[in-house]
């Protein structure tokens, strides 16, 4: 049955998958950070497009060997990720000093959000397209 | 070549912040909410999106129903949503289900929230569905002819806030908060409104009618991941137009109502089964007066000139559902073990001066329990064929001198998908037991009331394209034992079947991202249920057009009626610009009929010893102007 559907949704581009839509915008992310299209990725603990379309990501097992960590929640975060660049999917993420940046839902629309301290604390320099998503705190 | 390096440069970062923009937009678009709540294969379904709702100006639900395929937004003689009116029977709306998001908006009398809820204010909605053609069983707990599925803003979208301001034509204001947020472990969602919606005022027989109406509501959800409570309260204090009784124009009326809803929602078994419980507590006071008494007619053969009418009407329903969801083998099974408690009082009346008990009221029922069970399977034939097969069952429990009733349903359904082609075919036959007040109403109650019967075939085409869908509906259904009213006044079932037959032909062209046409042509041919043979010929068009013009958001609408309810052709042109300030702020301009020529409705007024009938527009010209502002 969900075979039956899915060709109603894949008509038109504009009904292109969300989760794929949204790893693309992750993707999109993660190398503007690292500036690595290989990065290393640790996700702390499930963010369903990533789970998804894992392919697209260098997944790492552990915090300790990643370059990035993608939090779906600010609790247990494992101790290893300490000394981490933390990048959030919740605007509340943000409260936590570590996140230098956050993915979300707010006001019914997707917001990509970047606090200017933080990124120069944790010596980040964005692509400068991404300058109109940098804030300051 | 060091500039040609700049300009690649600069070319690959603004391409590279468009294709963000782009990916962020169509994001948006993709994660529409509906994308994940609707049910194609449960009935001709029509979606308004988010984005319909936001750039349509869609301020009410009478806003969507207006245009609804064959039918029209139409009110009762008191003011209140009917859109099968057949005045003076004051609701004919009983098989058109409302539900927000998993909750059954009711009314314990007439079995619909319809009534009460179909001119919501939809500023708190994220999205509606409506389904048409006797839907999938597993939406309620009783079959319907139309469901109406109300989704609310959540956390999951909408954190954060959002004030809203308006005022319009007559005096009309409206202001509305609402505020998301999402906790680690759990989501929670406020909305409070005021809506004091002013009307224009009708002058019949030295009297005036108003139709104004005041309305507060609360909604409030907290949900995780498996569990959701929701909280809902509406108070209305409203003008009650023409009143519910026949035979003399009031010089003032008044419905004061307050509803409360308190659901909850329990899934277990990653997501197979589901739980839902939801009480609701509704009380409403009415209140008539009349300069000129009233002629009140009381059975066999008198009348009674009375002055003043008061009622207090009590009512709760509490409803309990199980539902398991299986996928075997590329069948989609689902059960539903349903049970329903409907309590109601109309016996608080008095009229001044006092006249004898009309109607045997204290001698029917006033608790009915509802059991009810359904099956429906959806087998995968192949990647391309959908079968659709679904039974229900109720049994309805009565007290006092009301009988025992036993309705079931059956419904076949079809969908065939090829490529860019879809086709939709349901063929049900389905009992609608009589709602109370069909039975326990003093003015034309009847306890002998049988269950009707509706026997329907809808099928649906359609074929999308990039930019373009056709699509088209057709359908015939005929109805046996309609319940209406007799030449004494009487409600009783009809002993010859009523025929019907639709069609409609659909046209939407998305020219650009945002641009979007739209276009209906509906007809609706039924037969007299006191003529039989004598067909009611109703056509209605609709051509709508959104567009977005930089920072402005513009909404065209025309509705066309022609042979509904007899009244003559209408056209209700609807037009309104939304400008975005900035990204939180947006003022917005909407006018509604603005050529004032919109559908109109009569009402009997008297019936003997001549007929007289105030006729007055279902939709009026007014202008809106509101502010919102997101926190």
């Amino acid at each position: 049955m969900i075979k039956i559907f899915f060709i109603f949704f894949l008509i038109s581009t504009i009904y292109a998958g969300d989760l794929k839509l949204a790893s693309s915008i992750f993707e999109k992310i993660t190398i503007a950070i690292t500036h690595d299209k290989k990065s290393k990725i640790y996700v702390c603990s499930h963010i369903d497009a990533i789970d998804k379309y894992s392919e697209h990501f260098n997944i790492v097992d552990n915090c300790e060997n990643a370059d990035i960590v993608l939090i779906s929640s600010t609790k247990d975060i494992p101790i290893t990720c300490k000394d981490k660049v933390l990048f959030g999917t919740k605007y509340k993420h943000l409260k936590n000093k570590n996140v230098i940046g956050a993915f979300f839902w707010q006001k019914g629309r997707p917001n990509i959000l970047f606090y200017k301290s933080r990124l120069d604390k944790n010596h980040i320099k964005l692509e400068t397209s991404f300058n109109k998503y940098v804030e300051n705190e | 070549m060091k500039s040609l390096y700049i300009l690649f440069f600069v070319i690959s970062i603004s391409l590279f912040a468009d294709d963000l923009d782009a990916l962020l937009d169509n994001y948006e678009q993709a994660s529409d909410l509906s994308q994940k709540t609707k049910k194609e294969s449960a009935g001709n379904l029509i979606v308004y999106t988010r984005d319909d709702l936001e750039r349509m100006q869609v301020e009410s639900l009478k806003d969507i129903l207006k245009s609804l395929r064959f039918f029209s937004y139409a009110e009762n003689r008191m003011a209140q949503t009917d859109i099968f009116n057949g005045d003076p029977v004051s609701y004919y709306s009983q098989t058109v289900r409302v539900y927000l998001n998993n909750t059954e908006l009711l009314t314990s009398l007439t079995g619909s929230g319809l009534i009460m809820f179909g001119n919501m204010e939809m500023d708190f909605i994220d999205h509606v569905e409506i389904y048409q053609g006797f839907p999938s069983f597993d939406f309620g707990i009783e079959p319907a002819t139309i469901v109406i599925r109300l989704y609310s803003k959540s956390a999951q979208h909408d954190e954060g806030g959002r004030v809203k301001v308006q005022v319009g034509s007559y005096g009309t204001n409206k202001q509305n908060i609402y505020y998301a947020s999402s906790e680690e472990e759990y989501d929670y969602f406020f909305y409070a409104n005021r809506n004091d919606e002013k009307k224009d005022e009708y002058e019949h027989d030295g009297e005036i009618l108003r139709r104004d109406k005041r309305t507060e509501r609360f909604y409030g959800s907290i949900n995780n991941e498996q569990h959701k409570l929701e909280l809902h309260i509406q108070k209305t204090t409203a003008d009650a137009f023409l009143g519910s009784l026949v035979g003399g124009v009031p010089s003032s009326t008044k419905i004061e109502s307050q509803f409360i809803n308190i659901s909850t929602e329990s899934k277990f078994m990653n997501n197979s089964l589901v739980v839902n419980l939801s009480y609701i507590d509704e009380e409403e006071d009415l209140a008539y007066r009349y300069n000129t008494p009233l002629m009140m007619y009381v059975p066999p053969a008198t009348f009674i000139p009375v002055n003043t009418f008061d009622q207090n009407i009590y009512q709760e329903a509490l409803t309990a559902s199980v539902k398991k969801y299986w996928d075997i083998n590329g069948h989609d099974i689902s059960v539903g073990l349903q049970y329903r408690y409907k309590h109601f009082d109309i016996d608080d009346y008095i009229f001044t001066p006092i006249i004898p008990p009309i109607g045997p009221t204290n001698k029917t029922y006033n608790t009915q329990n509802i059991y009810s069970l359904f099956i429906q399977d959806e087998i995968s034939l192949n990647e391309n064929n959908l079968l659709s097969l679904s039974f229900m069952n109720q049994y309805y429990d009565r007290n006092k001198d009301a009988s025992h009733l036993h309705t079931s349903q059956v419904r076949l359904g079809y969908t065939y998908s090829k490529d860019k082609f879809v086709s939709k075919t349901f063929i049900s036959r389905q009992e609608f037991a009589p709602e109370p007040y069909m039975v326990i109403s003093p003015a034309y109650g009847n306890i002998e009331l049988d269950p009707d019967v509706y026997t329907s075939i809808y099928q649906e085409l359609s074929y999308t394209l990039p930019k373009v869908i056709y699509r088209t509906v057709f359908g015939a259904g005929y109805n046996e034992r309609a319940p209406i009213l007799n030449d004494l006044g009487q409600m009783t079932n009809l002993e010859h079947n009523i025929n019907g037959y639709f069609a409609s032909l659909e046209f939407t062209y998305k020219f650009r991202d945002k641009d979007k046409l739209e276009l209906q042509a509906n007809a609706f041919y039924i037969e007299n249920p006191f003529e039989s043979y004598d067909l009611v010929r109703h056509y209605n068009y609709l051509a709508r057009l959104l567009n977005t013009v930089g920072k402005f958001d513009i909404f065209n609408e025309l509705v066309a009626h022609n042979g509904y309810a007899e009244q003559s052709s209408s056209y209700d042109y609807s037009m309104g610009i939304k400008y975005e300030a900035t990204r939180d702020l947006h003022f917005s301009v909407k006018g509604e009929n603005l050529f004032n020529d919109s559908l109109t409705w009569s009402y009997f007024n008297t019936v003997a010893p001549t007929v007289d009938k105030v006729t007055v527009p279902t939709i009026e010209r007014r202008v809106l102007f509101s502010m919102e502002y997101l926190f």
